[in-house]
């Protein structure tokens, strides 16, 4: 251990010169290098010391009244002199690292005791510190009223450190969404038990975290982005992973960027996936969209937001497409893109809407982080609703989202993620309104048969189970067969198909405030292909036309020929092959 | 093309006798097979008679019989063919020349498949 220069032990001892600028100095009184020993400072006062001695680190004790925001000046003193500050409980609050500026800025809701900590960082490396070893110090303080807002003060909640949850998403049974450390899906319960759903599902090579999972249909399954390197291309998927039984699916892939990417899903049950670069110029932010799917995964339309610096989407109650970023809050609506919410000094970054429309914006960066609020009409209700904690880095800004009760119901909760990746939950007395809880799809049933024949009358009925209201009915995807149509009101599909093929279509129930959704496949055949000429034509008898082999094959293994795998298929569609598959 | 069958079995006896239904079993690899295409040949063959599954057959020349086969397969009896003319059961021999499972995917390979043919029961 090195001992102090003569010069500074005399400051050591109280003999400190009076330094100009500052109305009062308080000399710091080794041993001073634990909170035991931290010696006494007030607001206002000039801390004055030296680093003295490897290792060293000296400590100053602060009583603070609570509702202030506390300033920590280092312009006066040696820039490699670090500032930490903590809570009572040794909870770090903020710092102020070598390379950082010149001042630590930041809230102190409750009332207590701080303590400021100052040291210097690789002072044993000479060629860190250019071979100083002593490191003289003037730090002012300061304090100025901070306003306290209704979701003030926060607590710590799901305090598991072996979770870890980065990108996380509120499950609909009081438990939380996220990735580990290892990047798998990972579900954290209130009590803080941790369930691996999923291993990784993404290679190495991608920057995740990957979006924030989304659970769907009261936990029944969630949706995650990731992706997969397939034949040195990178391909990106959202899985559909049920949560029983962990078995995963793809809801669908396409030309997006899964990192970081923002799920949410509307009250038809369509999917909203952005804001994402496409896979082939991800590097950057002028080729920026959203992606909108069927509750199905089938891609029914996209939002070019490029230039709009987004990082986060959300749907308000009504179902209309918002979006957030450093250049504000955007409505995205038919392909419209209107800012309904301006920066002022300060970057924007997630929205959240409660159950009526109110919005939650997270303003700010680091330790000034703030959660304020708006109404249905974007007009501020409270600018700082409430302070938010450090954010990890490795996030953006943070997560803040509503968690929902055992039953699936929103609770009223609203939580923030923190740098260790754990929770804070905002002062339940503050929060205006739950979280949207968005009805269940109702079930579209089929009467009718999935084939039909080229000139000959075909007919079949949809019908939305416990409608509350009369349906209307929508193709939403794809295209029905030339010669069939969908009644808008009685969900009849009925006509004469006029060309053979295979045809999938995307069907939209609404009735009331509820939705449905289906997928309907029919196969139309032309009328000339017979069972008993398709056999023939695989025993060597006269062949098929080409438009009708096809055809087969497309029912069929639709390998590029007529096969024995075809005509089961065929057998099947048409009702002759009982006890098969499908 | 798979194994033919008929061969592979004990040799006709002077004790066999002729008959006017054969048997075609199936001898397969797999549990999930959904489709076949047979090749039966040998003289005198007229139609398919019974089947547990959907059968249909076409005669493709003089003594060559062509038979789909479609249904949730498993190894055994297949289909039982009729003769215009009685004759040992060791005088027919078939091939399995497309097989396609129940997902109505195409194999690859029939390495494994093979027909057995014998005299129906009295």
């Amino acid at each position: 251990m090195r001992f102090p220069s003569a010069a500074l032990l005399s400051l050591l001892c109280g003999a400190a010169l009076p330094v100009p600028g500052w109305s009062q100095h308080v000399n710091e009184r080794e041993p001073n290098d634990s909170f035991a020993t931290a010696t006494p400072t007030a607001a206002a006062d000039t801390l004055v010391g030296v680093i003295g001695h490897l290792y060293d680190r000296d400590l100053f004790a602060i009583n603070l009244p609570g509702a202030i925001r506390l300033t920590v000046d280092r312009s006066a003193a040696n820039w490699r002199v670090e500032v930490v500050v903590f809570d009572s409980g040794g909870a770090e609050l903020g710092q102020l690292l070598d390379i950082e500026g010149t001042t630590v800025d930041l809230p102190v809701l409750r009332a207590g005791r701080y303590y400021i900590q100052l040291s210097v960082f690789d002072q044993d490396d000479p060629s860190a510190t250019d071979g100083a070893t002593d490191f003289a110090y003037r730090i002012g303080l300061s304090t100025q009223p901070e306003p306290v807002g209704p979701g003030d003060p926060t607590t710590p909640v799901f305090r598991n450190s072996a979770a870890g949850l980065a990108r996380p998403g509120a499950g609909d049974a009081n438990d939380l969404w996220g990735y580990s450390a290892q990047g798998a899906v990972t579900r954290l319960s209130p009590d803080g038990s941790v369930t691996v759903l999923a291993q990784q599902l993404a290679p190495s090579e991608y920057d995740g975290p990957y979006g924030a999972p989304y659970t769907l249909d009261r936990s029944a399954h969630v949706l995650v982005p990731g992706g997969l390197r397939v034949d040195d291309q990178i391909r990106s998927f959202i899985w559909r992973i049920a949560i029983d039984s962990g078995a995963s699916t793809v809801f669908t892939s396409g030309d997006f960027y899964p990192s970081r990417l923002n799920v949410a899903v509307g009250r038809d049950g369509d999917v909203w996936i952005g804001p994402a670069a496409r896979v082939a110029n991800r590097i950057t932010t002028d080729s920026m969209y959203v992606w909108r799917l069927s509750p199905l995964g089938d891609p029914l339309d996209s939002v070019n937001v490029s230039g709009l610096y987004l990082e986060a989407i959300a749907l308000s109650p009504a179902g209309d497409l918002y979006a957030s970023g450093a250049s504000g809050v955007f409505r995205l609506v038919d392909h419209t893109v209107r800012r309904v919410i301006a920066p002022v000094r300060e970057e924007l970054h997630q929205i959240l809407f409660d159950r009526d429309g109110y919005v939650y914006v997270v303003k700010g960066s680091g330790w000034n982080r703030r959660l304020s609020l708006y109404d249905p009409g974007m007009a501020l209700v409270a600018d700082t609703f409430a302070h938010l904690p450090l954010a990890w880095s490795g996030d953006g800004e943070g997560q803040v989202l509503f968690a929902f009760d055992r039953a699936g119901n929103p609770n009223g909760r609203l939580l923030a993620q923190d740098a260790s990746l754990g929770f804070v939950e905002l002062n339940p007395s503050g929060v205006r309104a739950p979280g949207v809880r968005l009805p269940d799809l109702l079930r579209v049933s089929f009467a009718g048969n999935d084939s039909a024949e080229v000139g000959e009358p075909y007919s079949a009925q949809l019908q939305l189970e416990a409608a509350p209201a009369a349906t209307q009915w929508s193709v939403v995807s794809g295209a029905l067969p030339p010669g069939v149509v969908l009644g808008e009101a009685t969900g009849a599909l009925a006509g004469s198909p006029r060309v053979a093929g295979w045809y999938t279509v995307g069907v939209r129930a609404h009735s009331g405030a509820r939705y449905g959704f289906a997928r309907v496949t029919m196969v139309v055949a032309p009328g000339s292909v017979s069972v008993e000429d398709a056999q023939n034509a695989l025993l060597g008898g006269p062949a098929l036309s080409p438009q009708n082999a096809q055809l087969l094959d497309q029912i069929g293994n639709r390998n590029g020929r007529f096969d024995v795998g075809d005509l089961r298929a065929y057998l099947r569609l048409l009702g002759r092959l009982a006890a098969s598959r499908n | 093309m798979a194994s033919l069958a008929g061969c592979g079995e004990p040799p006709p006896s002077a004790t066999q006798s002729a008959t006017i239904t054969l048997v075609v079993s199936l001898v397969t690899p797999h549990a999930d097979d959904g489709a076949l295409i047979l090749t039966i040949t040998g003289p005198d063959l007229e139609s398919v008679v019974t089947t547990p599954y959907v059968a249909y057959a076409r005669a493709t020349g003089s003594g060559t019989l062509r038979i789909t086969v479609v249904g949730d397969l498993v190894a055994g009896p297949v289909v039982t063919l009729r003769l215009s003319v009685p004759h040992d059961a060791a005088a027919y021999a078939g091939t399995v020349e497309q097989v396609a499972q129940r997902t109505d995917t195409l194999r690859d390979a029939l390495t494994g498949y093979g027909l057995t043919i014998a005299p129906a029961a009295p």
